[in-house]
């Protein structure tokens, strides 16, 4: 158990030691993955006899409210793939550290991502969890768009690192939404559940052909398989070892790894063998021809892994019928020989400055070591008799002969016969081009050192050795027939195409390209987006303004229009006389600024229509409505008319707008009407289909035992929604941020002088302070039982500041009141924020209140808070209009 | 319900203030924008019922039926942000109006 774990905790807690590391250690912090790998490696080994016994899984609690469970699976198939993980990375990881030997950049973030790649790759075969496989699944993506874009100063590996990311992780949504409609269909997440199932799972899901096909297209994705395969080639822009290790040795094989997971309930899937092998055997000849036509040895390289996981997708297409048991010699054959490739790809890349075949050449005598690497390598990639790949074609293909002539098994074969001679081909490609011939001159070459290629002999190697000595290897001489059919016609494909200098001429038809399109379709969707919120969200509010106005109404006339059938019956009844009067003048004052005349006269009878509104507060008893909004309609009224006062008699158009014509006129009063009547009956549907106030009940009988205050209106304020206002008075303060970015001292108002000349106001200014002052903190106390509370009262309070500034002049003001209005906005912010916060540090919940003697608790104390704000926000703005150039006057002018 | 007064009143107060908001002009536009708060805090306090024979939110020992205080309570806090937003909107016009009259040295474009 304690292996299973260690395993996934190795790479995080050599991610943590690299990340606290400091960067200047380079490619020394790559000896954290090496150790990692080693550390998973060794932990999965002793795992190796228990979970060929019995599968296992452990499960720690992970999201308990929706019954989810983190599991650890330990069986042979998760064991294979980690200790691929484990032990590949190990070897990268020294291979990495003299790759980068002579390299100057920074290697931190590469360090970490390549640690965070193994950890999410092993924490993706370890999975019992389809959910958590999805989590992890996609942290692979992540890390190897880090991965590929390492060099990201050069465009190409940006675009090659964006591809990768928006085909895997778009698929891996795919993926995800087929997790979800088998797991929400079957009723689990848990594979082991699943595969308990087995076919059976089929039979219930709602949706099985969708639920199939979005599960192959995550696999398919990942295993870059048609048509997503255009990605990997593009990933080749990365450092070689990631290349080696992630695009050849494991991310790739992660839908295979899938197919291989749920292959026994794919199974009993619907046209499950004929879209495998459709797909692989497709992907299979295609990566095959595409790696002839090739010129840059890693592309090569990618078309031949390509060609490798669509032999394995069609596999597993028909390996349900026949039983999956030799996938795993597979699976090593092409780790143990492509991974070599790669490294020596890499190496060539140091000693001679190119990835281009059709500039490398007769490099035998310098490189005689990669050389034999590609040798043994090259012989597993053809199956010579005798190597791990012939070991392995060997065993996965007899079972396949016996379904002759079954017609996707013989469809398969043939497709793998094809592909075999391409591959010799291929192989005497690379040997030829590559060691053979005469030597062309080094490009710009870096470093080489032969030591580096150490991991890459070690790895072929071990897979010569593999293939020698495993037992289930079957005769050099089985099907020999075959074998040298393959080998001929390879051979005379060679010769066709004009020896491994012929292929150079080869060029594939860019319209092949798939990357192309995706590429340029990922370049213009944002210039799409952009434009498009250019058009929507333009700078003209007389363009959009009219846009939003109708899609609100047209949004309402949809949902509202259902509710007119003929049970509607609109309740036509009227209030009482006094409610009939205020509403009908209220209704004519919206309209009256279109008679008025002149700018003072809108801005009167609109005035009015305010004061109306509080009346009608007052008819709806709501008397903490009326007190605000008569303050409001006070502070507001002076607003503008400070507009006023810079206006004049002129009414400027705001930039954006332009004069209309009749039509444009006939247009938006067409628009404000259909806007007012749609408003009208959406009121007259709400209070139709009234609901019991139930919301207001449970306020209304648990606001004295709950909240000690008899005001519910204050106590939502300041307790049940307390967060609420929390952000509001947040949202002032940011308001008010705003309106100080926008000032400056030419704004100032022009009424200043006036009323300083007011010998009586001047006298009284202090009075009035006092007497605001006092009445401010009489309604500040009560509001928790009585109408009042801390905006109100900051308002009042505000008022009387400015009226003080605006007798006396603002230095006058400011001396009087010794704090600065904006550090009491920024007090009052922090007192409310800490009134919320503080019961958390005692373990009580955010904003739980506490209740003192004499009505004192902390409930007042946040409503404190609010007060501050509105007091220091109202007379910053007051004393801004008023006079902005505090330090170049007197108050005693 | 008898609030049908109510109903005439919100659609006067929407109606003319989308009218004024549309106009494009300084003044109008603030006019717009007032209207257009108040339409909506009223609103909002419909929603809160028939009034008719019922007392404030605020409990005493009258044996009268309070209205719903959560309406209430909103819409505080919505006056309150339209007034917040309503002195930013004046600023902004202000320094609209004055920067049209003389142009600012330094132009941050746009």
């Amino acid at each position: 158990m304690i292996e299973a774990y260690g395993a996934l905790l190795a790479p995080l807690a050599a991610f943590v030691a690299v990340l606290m590391a400091p960067a200047r250690w380079g490619r020394r912090l790559l000896w954290a993955l090496a150790a990692a790998a080693g550390a998973s490696f060794v932990a999965l080994w002793r795992l190796r006899a228990e979970a060929q016994a019995a599968a296992h899984a452990w499960r720690l609690p992970w999201i308990e409210s929706l019954g989810l469970d983190f599991v650890v699976t330990i069986d042979p198939l998760s064991i294979l793939y980690g200790l691929t993980v484990s032990g590949v990375g190990f070897a990268i990881a020294l291979y990495a550290i003299d790759y980068f030997a002579h390299d100057k950049r920074p290697l931190k973030t590469f360090s970490l991502s390549l640690i965070a790649f193994m950890g999410a790759m092993l924490g993706t075969v370890l999975a019992g969890n389809l959910l958590q496989l999805f989590l992890f699944w996609e942290l692979t993506s992540v890390a190897s768009f880090l991965l590929i874009g390492f060099d990201f100063r050069r465009a190409e590996a940006r675009r090659g690192a964006r591809l990768a990311f928006v085909v895997t992780s778009v698929t891996g949504l795919c993926l995800l939404a087929g997790i979800l409609l088998l797991g929400l269909g079957v009723g689990s997440f848990e594979i082991g559940e699943l595969l308990d199932m087995g076919p059976q799972v089929w039979n219930g899901l709602p949706y099985p052909t969708a639920t199939l096909a979005l599960l192959l297209i995550g696999a398919f994705g990942k295993s870059a398989q048609i048509p997503f395969f255009f990605w990997l080639p593009r990933a080749m822009s990365a450092p070689t070892p990631v290349s080696a290790y992630l695009h050849s040795a494991t991310m790739v094989k992660l839908g295979i790894f899938l197919l291989a997971r749920l292959s026994p309930v794919l199974a009993g899937a619907p046209d499950f063998t004929p879209i495998l092998v459709t797909i692989g055997g497709s992907t299979l000849l295609l990566g095959a021809i595409a790696a002839l036509f090739a010129q840059d040895l890693k592309a090569i390289l990618a078309y031949s892994t390509i060609s490798h996981l669509g032999w394995l997708v069609a596999y597993y297409g028909i390996a349900p019928s026949i039983g999956a048991h030799a996938d795993d010699v597979q699976l090593l054959a092409h780790v143990l020989y492509k991974a070599p490739l790669f490294m020596v790809a890499g190496y060539l890349e140091h000693l001679t400055g190119t990835r281009d075949l059709r500039r490398l050449g007769g490099l035998l005598p310098k490189a005689p070591l990669a050389a034999l690497i590609t040798l043994i390598a090259c012989a597993s990639l053809v199956a010579l008799p005798g190597s791990l790949g012939f070991v392995a074609k060997e065993l996965l293909t007899t079972p396949l002969k016996g379904l002759w002539p079954a017609p996707w098994a013989s469809a398969l074969l043939v497709a793998l016969l094809v592909a075999g001679a391409l591959k010799v081909a291929l192989a005497g490609r690379l040997l030829g081009g590559i060691f053979g011939g005469e030597e062309r001159d080094p490009a710009d070459p870096t470093h080489a050192s032969a030591t580096g290629l150490l991991p890459a002999l070690a790895i072929a190697l071990a897979g010569l050795a593999y293939g020698l000595l495993t037992p289930q290897a079957p005769s050099p001489f089985a099907g020999w027939q075959t074998t040298l059919g393959i080998f001929v016609v390879g051979a005379i494909l060679y010769r066709l195409a004009g020896g491994a200098r012929g292929f150079h001429r080869w060029h594939a038809p860019a319209s092949l390209d798939l990357a192309r399109p995706v590429d340029a379709a990922l370049d213009a969707f944002p210039k799409f987006c952009a434009r498009l919120v250019a058009w929507a969200q333009n700078d003209r509010p007389q363009l959009f303004l009219p846009l939003v106005a109708t899609s609100f109404v047209a949004f309402l006339l949809w949902r509202l229009l259902p509710f007119v059938d003929s049970s509607f019956v609109p309740g036509i009844a009227w209030g009482s006389a006094d409610r009939i009067a205020i509403a009908l003048l209220l209704a004519a004052s919206a309209f009256a600024p279109l008679f008025a005349r002149g700018n003072l006269a809108r801005i009167v009878v609109l005035s009015i229509s305010g004061f109306l509104l509080v009346t009608y507060f007052v008819v709806y008893r709501a008397p903490d409505l009326a007190m605000t909004q008569l303050l409001i309609e006070a502070v507001s009224f002076l607003l503008v008319l400070y507009l006023l006062g810079r206006l004049g008699e002129r009414d400027p158009r705001i930039p954006g707008f332009e004069a209309i014509g009749r039509v444009g006129r006939a247009a938006r009063a067409g628009l404000a009407a259909a806007f007012g009547l749609v408003m009208a009956f959406l009121s007259l549907v709400m209070v139709n289909g009234q609901t019991p106030e139930r919301l207001g009940r449970f306020f209304l009988a648990s606001s004295l035992p709950d909240a000690h205050g008899a005001n519910a209106v204050n106590t939502i304020l300041v307790d049940y929604r307390g967060f609420d206002t929390l952000g509001e008075i947040s949202v002032l303060a940011i308001a008010g941020l705003g309106i100080f970015a926008l000032w400056n001292r030419s704004l100032a108002a022009p009424i200043r002088r006036r009323l300083s000349e007011s010998a009586l106001l001047r006298g009284v200014a202090g009075l009035a302070v006092a007497v605001t002052f006092l009445i401010a903190a009489f309604l500040h106390w009560r509001g928790h039982n009585d109408p009042g509370g801390g905006f109100i009262a900051g308002l009042v309070a505000a008022l009387g500041l400015v009226l003080y500034a605006a007798a006396r002049g603002v230095p006058a003001a400011r001396r009087f009141f010794s704090i600065p209005p904006e550090v009491l906005c920024v007090v009052g912010l922090a007192l409310a924020w800490l009134t919320a916060a503080a019961p958390l540090i005692f373990g009580a919940a955010f904003f739980e209140h506490f209740m003192g003697p004499y009505g004192l608790g902390t409930a007042l104390a946040f409503d404190t808070g609010v007060f501050c704000v509105v007091v220091g926000l109202g007379t910053r703005i007051g004393w801004a209009l008023l006079n902005p150039s505090e330090e170049a006057e007197d108050g005693s002018v | 319900m008898d609030q049908f007064e109510s109903v005439l009143a919100v659609g006067a107060l929407f109606g003319a203030g989308l009218w004024f908001l549309l106009d494009g002009r300084a003044l109008r536009a603030v006019i717009g924008v007032i209207l257009l708060s108040n339409a909506t805090n009223l609103f909002l306090l419909m929603s809160s019922g028939d009034p008719s024979g019922r007392a404030p939110p605020i409990l005493g020992p009258a044996n009268v039926d309070p209205v719903d205080p959560l309406p209430q309570a909103l819409i505080l806090t919505a006056i309150v942000i339209g007034f917040g937003v309503l002195a930013f909107l004046v600023v902004l016009l202000a320094r609209n109006v004055e920067d049209e009259r003389h142009p600012p040295e330094s132009s941050h474009g746009g």
